[in-house]
Parts: C-alpha cells; structure tokens; sequence
C-alpha cells in the first residue's frame, strides 16, 4: 500500500512540473520515515548512486559535447558534410543527417546534438525550401543517433545499473545507430523522389577537399574515444577524458576557445553533470526501495505468468517502454525500469547488451513525442518552431525509427556480432 | 540575461558557419530563464547573485579537477608507483558537482521537470502548482539535510579508503548543497509563484 502510494505520487509530481530528483526524492524520503528507516539511509543511498568510477565517463562526455558545440570543431564537421552531401538531390536532408552521425561520435547526448547544431541546419534547410515541419522533424530524428551511438552517455548510465561492461554495450550500440542512420537516409531518399525542385550545388571540388582537410582533425577525437575503448586501451571514463583534453587542445589550436569561453564550458558541464546526477543518485534511492518491496520478483512472475515467449515479452517491452519514454526523462526511466526488467529478460535468454540496446532506443524515441519531448522542446527554442509543428516533422520519422527498433528487437545478431568479433562478451 | 549564466549557454548559440556567410545569430534556449529573481535594489539579490557565482566557480572547478585526476589516472599506468587517491577524489568530486550546482540550478528553474503544465494552465493556477513544487522542494532538502547531519554524527571519525578523507568533510558538501537549494525554492515561492497568484500574469522563469 504504502509502495503503490509512493509511486502514485512521483508519477503525479512528474506531471505537476516538480523535477525529477525531488519528485523522487519526497515520496521516496515518506516511505522511509513510514517504514521507521533513518533519513541518514536516504542519504547515504542517494551519494552512493552519484558515487561510481565508471559514471564519471558522464561529466567527462559531456565536456567532449559542450566543447565540439561551443566551438569551431562541429561547424567544421557541419561545413564538410555540406560541401560533400549537398550537390545530391534534397542535398541539405543527408547533409544533416550526415553532420549528426559526425556528431554523434564526439557527444553522447541528443540534446547537445539538437541544441548545438539543429537551428543552422534547420535555418539552412528552410532557406532552401525545404518545408518547415520536415525540416525540423529530420534534425529532431538525427539528433537521436548520438545517444545510440558510442560515445553514449544512457549507455554509461545503463551499464553501471545492469553491471554490464561499458565497452562492450557501446559495441553493441554501434551497429543498430548506423542502422538508424541508413534508415533515416533511406526515408529522405523516398520522400526526395518527388521534390526535383532541391537540386544541390555543382561540385566545388578544390572547396570540399579543403572543408574535409579542416574537418580532419575533429574526427581524430572518435578515433581516440572509441579506438581506446574497443581496443582495450582505456576504459571509457579515461577515453572520455582524454578526447576532452584532444578536443580542448584543438580548440585552443583553433583560436577558439579563449579563457572565458572555457570558463563557460566548464560551468556548462558542471550544471548539466549536476541535472543528470542527482536524477541518478534519486534513482539509486528508488531502486533500493523497488528491490526492497520485491518489485522486480514480482514483476517478473507476472511477465513470465503472462508469456512464455521472449518475442511477446520483448514487444510488451517495446510498448511499455515507448509508453514510459513519453512519460520520463530518459535516465530516470532507465535508471527505474532497468533493475526491474533486466532479470525478467535474462531468464529469457535476452543478453543483457541487445536487452540495453533495446530499452535506450525505446526511451530515446520519447524524446520526440508528447508530452515530454525533449528533443522537440529543444528545437522548438532554438529554430522559433511551434513545438506542434516539430512534433509532427517528427511524427513523419516515427515509423521509421520503430522499424529500426522492432529489428534490434528481433534480430540479436544486430546488437551482438560486434561485442562478440571484438571479445568484449 | 546575463552572458556568465551556464544556463544561457546550456544549449549554446552555435558558431556560424564558414559556408554560408549570411546565416543569423541565434539565441541560445536559456534566454527563457531568470536569473534575477529578486528586485533590482533588494539585498538578498546581491547576496543571492554572489552565491550562484561562487556555486558555479567551484563546480567548474571541480570538472577540471575530475578531468584532471582522470587523467593521471591514464598516466599513472607508464609510470612507476601510483596513488590510490585519485579515483576515489575523482569520484567524490562529481557529488560535490552535483550538490553544489544543485541550489543554483533550483535558482535558475535549470533541473530537469516536466514542464507541459506551463503551456495550457492560467497563470493563477500555474502559480499554485509551482508554489506547491517549491514547498515540497524546500522540505525535501531540509529533511536530506538532516538526514546528512544524521548520517555525518553517526558515523563520526570515518574516512575515506584511499584518500583518507573524513567522511565528514564529503558529506558538508552535500548537506550545503541541500541547504542551498532549500533556500532557493523558498526564495521562488516569494518572489515567483505568489506574485504569480496576486497579478494572475505568468511570470517569466
């Protein structure tokens, strides 16, 4: 009784805007005083959720992110993409697709993706003609690769609740965020079939082979990442330090990173480090109370009392967590939902990996349906878009990126023929 | 809005691009957030302002610090010897971040929440359910910061592992970092959600 009024209660200060942390927190703390547990409990749970070695990988992506974007690093990315991509039909679409996959190898996060580079794409874009609501939908969908593609900081959050290896669940991420990727090319190779008015630029060869000589060196920053994670040189939190300090270091070549940008960076990642964190350490208090009551068990012998077949288990999942994306932050509802699920979908013989796989791209799709919506919120700001209008551009991509999800669901060897060839399972 | 808020820049303005001259300057999403929640003249702003700067030197610093101690981490591996020490005051760093941008971030409406209510609820009604957010805040964190105190008294002498740390010395942080917070949502109950309620206009956070 006193568990199912916890959580009536968190669900309903979600919706009354309180946030997240402390819309976990309270309920979590009332349960506690109800069932005669010391507050110092609260505490020591709380910091010892934000207190891991691998979730320090968290800060340190996201310096990575917030240097590429406050920089000069992601325009030269953007500039190169454009010169390549841009004399095909609809040039511009893959153009931005092209840019967040780039993208996508440097920040972990859909956010930075959509804020960082979203408003000059869509800007570009409707300058050209392309309509407002494709637009915006397209860099809305892109912007979902990089928390798919390794460096992924869901993935960081992920593995240190599943106590799965970081390295091998970004191997694991990789095939199904390139899938994503040729999925969303192929959507606007469809839709540009009809549109002869987007006809690209000639060529400017002597310009591409400059824009790409520029755009070299930010590239070396996922070679470093993920080279040294793959390759057993660095654990990820070491390989995100040492792209932040690549990625420093090019940005002071650059001449554009001078002492008050840095201190903004800096201050940017300790208050996004700060939003994400105490989320976790929240979270951690909830599990603790979740494994406590034998929510898991319970949920388990429902599920398992329910089907006997990982397929149906898998699609309910699918539905549930689309459901609870839309509902929840992403991390929140990683953080909750992992420890509940994973051991259901280990007694049915789901690896751990695709089963991460599967529950990040669930949630990230949230990110662009109502009401929660980061991804829309954030380029509804940044373009000047009513958040409706981003929505449906969004909308338009939404069974594509199912489709993406209903195959990493299906089809195991998506998910685990890297981490495998690669020996980190 | 001033240009040293991290929130303004949390979803920065984007360099222009070196291709197309004529793109236009944007503005970055935080330009929707208020600093200054207190009026021009009022003591409490200046203090209020001095703490957020204070609030956000230290958890930059404290990045650089993560940053830092990471990669002596990585170093550490080619040379003889090592200390212990640095996973372990890495790690305590990112708490601190956490705390200690914690009250500047409930300042800055800055931690994540849902926010659809903003758009359909009339400002009266907005008001009363920020108030009753903030009051929920201010309570939860005074009783984690209890529950701190609690937790530091009994568990007086302890230190850390590696470092050798008092354990007291990790836990003030988090407890400030409660305080602090607390503080903040009080302060927007006074100044945001009940001018809200009086003049039934929706006051821009």
């Amino acid at each position: 009784m006193t568990l199912a009024l916890m959580l009536g209660a968190i669900l309903i200060l979600f919706l009354l805007r309180v946030p997240m942390a402390f819309a976990i927190l309270g309920p979590c703390l009332a349960y506690l005083i109800i069932e005669d547990y010391s507050l110092g409990l609260a505490v020591r749970l709380v910091v010892g959720g934000i207190n891991s070695w691998p979730l320090l990988a968290v800060p340190l992506f996201i310096l990575v992110g917030i240097v590429a974007t406050r920089t000069e690093i992601a325009t030269r990315l953007y500039d190169a993409a454009l010169l390549l991509l841009g004399p095909l039909r609809a040039g511009l679409a893959y153009v931005n697709i092209g840019v967040s996959l780039g993208f996508s190898w440097m920040s972990g996060a859909a956010l930075a993706d959509a804020a960082g580079i979203g408003s000059i794409e869509v800007d570009h874009m409707r300058k050209k003609g392309y309509p407002a609501e494709f637009s915006v939908g397209l860099s809305a969908s892109s912007a979902l690769i990089s928390p798919i593609m390794p460096p992924s900081i869901p993935a960081v959050v992920y593995a240190s609740v599943a106590a799965v290896s970081t390295g091998a669940l970004f191997a694991a991420a990789a095939v199904p965020a390139l899938l994503m990727t040729v999925a969303l090319v192929g959507t606007v190779w469809v839709w540009a079939r009809r549109r002869h008015d987007l006809v690209g630029e000639p060529y400017d060869w002597p310009r591409t082979r400059g824009a790409l000589r520029r755009a070299l060196p930010p590239m070396g920053a996922p070679i470093l990442i993920l080279g040294g994670i793959l390759g057993g040189w660095f654990t990820p939190t070491e390989a995100a330090a040492i792209g932040a300090i690549y990625m420093l270091a090019l940005a002071f070549l650059y001449g554009t990173a001078g002492p008050r940008e840095i201190a903004v960076i800096f201050r940017d990642t300790a208050s996004i480090t700060a939003q994400i964190m105490l989320i976790i350490g929240a979270s951690s208090l909830l599990s603790w109370i979740l494994a406590r009551e034998q929510v898991p068990q319970a949920v388990a012998s429902l599920l398992l009392g329910f089907t006997d077949n990982p397929m149906v288990f898998i699609l309910v999942v699918n539905v549930f967590l689309i459901v609870l994306g839309m509902l929840l932050e992403p991390t929140s509802a990683l953080l909750i939902i992992t420890p509940i699920l994973l051991p259901v979908a280990t007694a049915f013989g789901i690896d751990p990996l695709q089963f991460g796989s599967i529950v990040i791209f669930n949630l990230m799709i949230g990110l662009l349906t109502p009401p929660m919506g980061g991804v829309a919120f954030v380029l509804s700001s940044v373009t000047a878009i009513p958040v409706e209008r981003v929505f449906r551009g969004a909308a338009y991509f939404l069974p594509t990126l199912l489709l993406v999800l209903l195959a990493i669901s299906f089809i195991p060897a998506l998910t685990l023929w890297l981490p495998s060839v690669l020996g980190l399972r | 809005m001033p240009d040293d808020d991290p929130l303004a820049t949390s979803h920065p303005q984007q360099p222009r691009s070196a291709v197309d001259e004529d793109e236009p300057e944007h503005v970055g999403l935080g330009a929707a957030t208020n600093p200054e929640l207190l009026p021009a003249g009022e003591p409490l702003r200046s203090l209020m302002h001095r703490l957020g700067q204070v609030e956000q030197a230290i958890g930059s610093a404290l990045v650089v610090v993560i940053l830092v101690l990471v990669l002596v981490q990585v170093a550490q591996r080619y040379l003889p010897g090592g200390w212990a020490w640095t996973g372990e005051i890495a790690r305590f760093a990112m708490v601190w971040v956490t705390f200690v941008m914690s009250g500047y971030l409930m300042a800055h409406d800055g931690h994540i929440a849902i926010k659809v209510v903003d758009y359909f609820l009339p400002a009266r009604t907005l008001g009363a359910v920020r108030l009753f957010g903030h009051c929920l805040i201010a309570v939860t964190c005074l009783a984690m910061a209890y529950g701190t105190y609690d937790f530091m008294t009994h568990d007086r002498g302890q230190v850390t592992a590696a470092a050798e740390v008092p354990l007291a010395l990790i836990y003030i942080v988090v407890a400030l970092g409660f305080v602090s917070t607390a503080l903040r949502a009080a302060l927007a109950v006074v100044v945001i959600d009940l001018p809200e309620i009086r003049r039934g206009e929706k006051v821009v956070a």
